[in-house]
């Protein structure tokens, strides 16, 4: 212990570098941090009619709030829909046109990269790709959903402007409006186009049957299914297959009333929308960012002196000569006097 | 000639926790050296030890040291040393280290200062540095034929003493004019060391460092004892260890240099020698 006290107070200044250094970037990426804001809106979720409501049914499975917890979830996962988001609201327009110029230690970064051309000017024209990369980089951590009871959710979002931020917010529920609608449609057109396909093979087994029918009254006339099990069997063939094909030709019919009538699901709305962001206070991640920073800095002052007690191979005390060497240390001297100037009555000797 | 043997006993006033409380502490038995201040600093006093009877008058009053610049606790140290390596006994003293910068001058000063000042002896201190000789810089010692000089058969012995107080002379270092000359003529050498042996009671030589070339080491042996000057954090042990190699006789070892920079709160809390 008293070894590394004594390394540690002779390369104080160097072994107190790094955690000043970790302290001083530490704070200043701490106070570089933007401020950020926080806003919320709370939706309506419940099952899709002509399904019995959830109001109705106290213990489902699972609620509708869980259900669309998930799904919103879903979608925030997915760049599209954030990118959606962004354009129907104001979002995207604020990226393509507000460039804040970047503070700390990034901006010591985009300097540093800025010198070996490897990031582009702010004044270059931003494109769309560039846009839609930032809003996925910035929405795709801004939203939290959370589930308040069976029916009700709240979606919170938290940027670093609070300008485009509860736009932003009702614009997620228009889009995801839009996106249940626009899924529906295509499950509905999938479903005309199975239908429609069955309906033509069973049409076609229909008249089959019946030429077959005729067919055989042709070759045989005066038969009848009663006497003749040929003949019955060939008439069965043809009922069933015209039951078949009316039946799904029913089915076609309610797949394309379906497809015709999807509009907004009425199992959704909103209940509260998104008003002014308000700021979050950011000192719990000052602190946290100043003490990792000293934590990060001590850890690397601590491992710098072992290493430098570790390398230390020089005799410092008589131990180690005695001990490692068995000489005889018979007078320690201190400190190690420096050349000194000639004193006063020296000189007057010397010079006499 | 081998060193005399140390003793080690508890009661011993050489021993090593005397050492320690001598050097650390500065409070304890024998005599203690007094501060004078003037414009360059320090000059040590030494007070005549009781049991030590004083043959004339002026050794009995305090002492003070007016041909160096010598800090007291090196005086206090070397003091300590003398005793440890053999006090009366010893007869020659070769001050050497592993490498430039371990206070070897300013040991071989002080030794000699103590041997003087407290033991009562006619000492002679020589310069055997040839090339960076520190002596001259060091003490009031005037110009003057040196070693190099005596040993091109340029100067006598009595030419090349410097008294510089009633029991120090001082032989310098003298102009050198031949990095081989020295061994070449390592037996007129020896001749002025056994020459100037005769004419003292003790003899402190400031040889150069080890890592200057075998030659060092064989003017070492022809010393009584060999002190080895160690500054704390500055040589390695093997470094130190191949040093006592090339020697035939086992150093003795002058530490130099362990105050570490505690500041006086880290002192307290540690207790011990800083």
């Amino acid at each position: 212990m008293s070894r590394y006290l004594e390394t540690f107070l002779r390369h104080k200044i160097a072994l107190m570098l790094p955690i000043i250094i970790a302290l001083t970037m530490s704070t200043w990426y701490a106070t570089s941090v933007p401020h950020k804001y926080e806003t919320d809106m709370t939706v309506w979720f419940d099952t899709a009619a002509p399904s019995q409501s959830s109001l109705e049914d106290p213990s489902p499975y699972t609620t509708p709030a869980a259900q669309g917890q998930i799904v919103l979830q879903e979608f925030f996962g997915t760049e599209q829909f954030l990118i959606n988001v962004a354009h129907r609201g104001p979002l995207a327009d604020f990226l393509a046109n507000y460039h804040p110029a970047k503070k700390g230690p990034s901006s010591l970064i985009s300097t540093v990269k800025s010198l070996f051309g490897k990031s582009s000017s702010s004044s270059a024209p931003v494109n769309s790709q560039i846009v839609d990369s930032e809003i996925t980089s910035l929405l795709g951590k801004a939203f939290t959903v959370s589930v308040l009871g069976p029916q009700i959710v709240r979606i919170t979002m938290i940027a670093p402007d609070p300008s485009y931020m509860p736009a932003t917010l009702n614009a997620v529920a228009a889009e995801y409006i839009d996106e249940v609608t626009s899924s529906l449609k295509t499950r509905d057109a999938a479903s005309v186009a199975y239908y429609e396909t069955q309906v033509n093979a069973a049409k076609l087994s229909l008249s089959a049957a019946n030429s077959a029918v005729v067919a055989y009254q042709q070759a045989h006339p005066g038969a009848l299914p009663t006497t003749d099990p040929d003949y019955n069997q060939l008439t069965q063939v043809a009922f069933q297959a015209q039951t078949n094909f009316t039946s799904l030709q029913n089915t076609l019919q309610e797949a394309n009333l379906t497809l015709q009538n999807v509009q907004a699901p009425a199992a959704f709305h909103v209940v509260d929308p998104a008003l002014a962001a308000i700021e979050l206070s950011n000192k719990k991640h000052m602190l946290f960012t100043v003490i990792a920073g000293l934590l990060a800095g001590f850890v690397i002052t601590v491992l710098a002196l072992s290493a430098l007690v570790a390398l230390d191979k020089t005799a410092r005390r008589e131990e180690d000569i005695e001990g490692l060497l068995g000489m005889e240390v018979v007078a320690i001297i201190r400190e190690l006097p420096s050349q000194r100037r000639l004193p006063a009555a020296v000189r007057r000797v010397k010079s006499s | 000639m081998s060193p005399a043997e140390p003793t080690s006993q508890p009661d011993d006033p050489t021993s090593l926790a005397t050492i320690k409380q001598l050097t650390v502490i500065s409070r304890g038995p024998g005599p203690q050296p007094n501060a004078n201040t003037d414009d360059a600093g320090e000059v040590a006093t030494w007070p005549a030890p009781a049991d030590r009877a004083p043959d004339n008058t002026h050794r009995s009053k305090a002492r003070q040291i007016e041909w160096a610049s010598i800090r007291p606790e090196v005086l206090q140290s070397c003091s300590v040393a003398l005793r440890r390596m053999g006090d009366s006994s010893i007869g020659s003293i070769a001050v050497t280290s592993t490498s430039r910068g371990e206070g070897r001058t300013t040991v071989a000063l002080g030794l000699a200062a103590t041997a003087s000042l407290e033991l009562r002896r006619k000492t002679i201190l020589l310069d055997l540095d040839l090339e960076h000789g520190a002596i001259e810089k060091m003490t009031a010692v005037g110009p003057g034929p040196g070693v190099v000089e005596f040993l091109y058969e340029e100067a006598s012995i009595e030419d090349c003493l410097q008294p510089v107080d009633s029991d120090v002379d001082i032989v310098r270092a003298g102009l050198l004019r031949d990095r081989g000359g020295v061994a070449t003529r390592i037996e007129r050498l020896a001749d002025l060391i056994q020459q100037l042996g005769d004419r003292c009671d003790v003899m402190v030589a400031d040889l150069p460092p080890m890592s200057s070339g075998v030659t060092a080491a064989r003017i070492a042996d022809l010393f009584e004892s060999v002190t080895l000057v160690v500054r704390a954090g500055g040589v390695t042990v093997p470094d130190i260890e191949q040093t006592a190699s090339v020697l035939s006789q086992r150093p003795f070892v002058i530490l130099n240099g362990t105050a570490a920079p505690r500041s006086s709160w880290v002192h307290r809390i540690l207790g011990g020698r800083p």
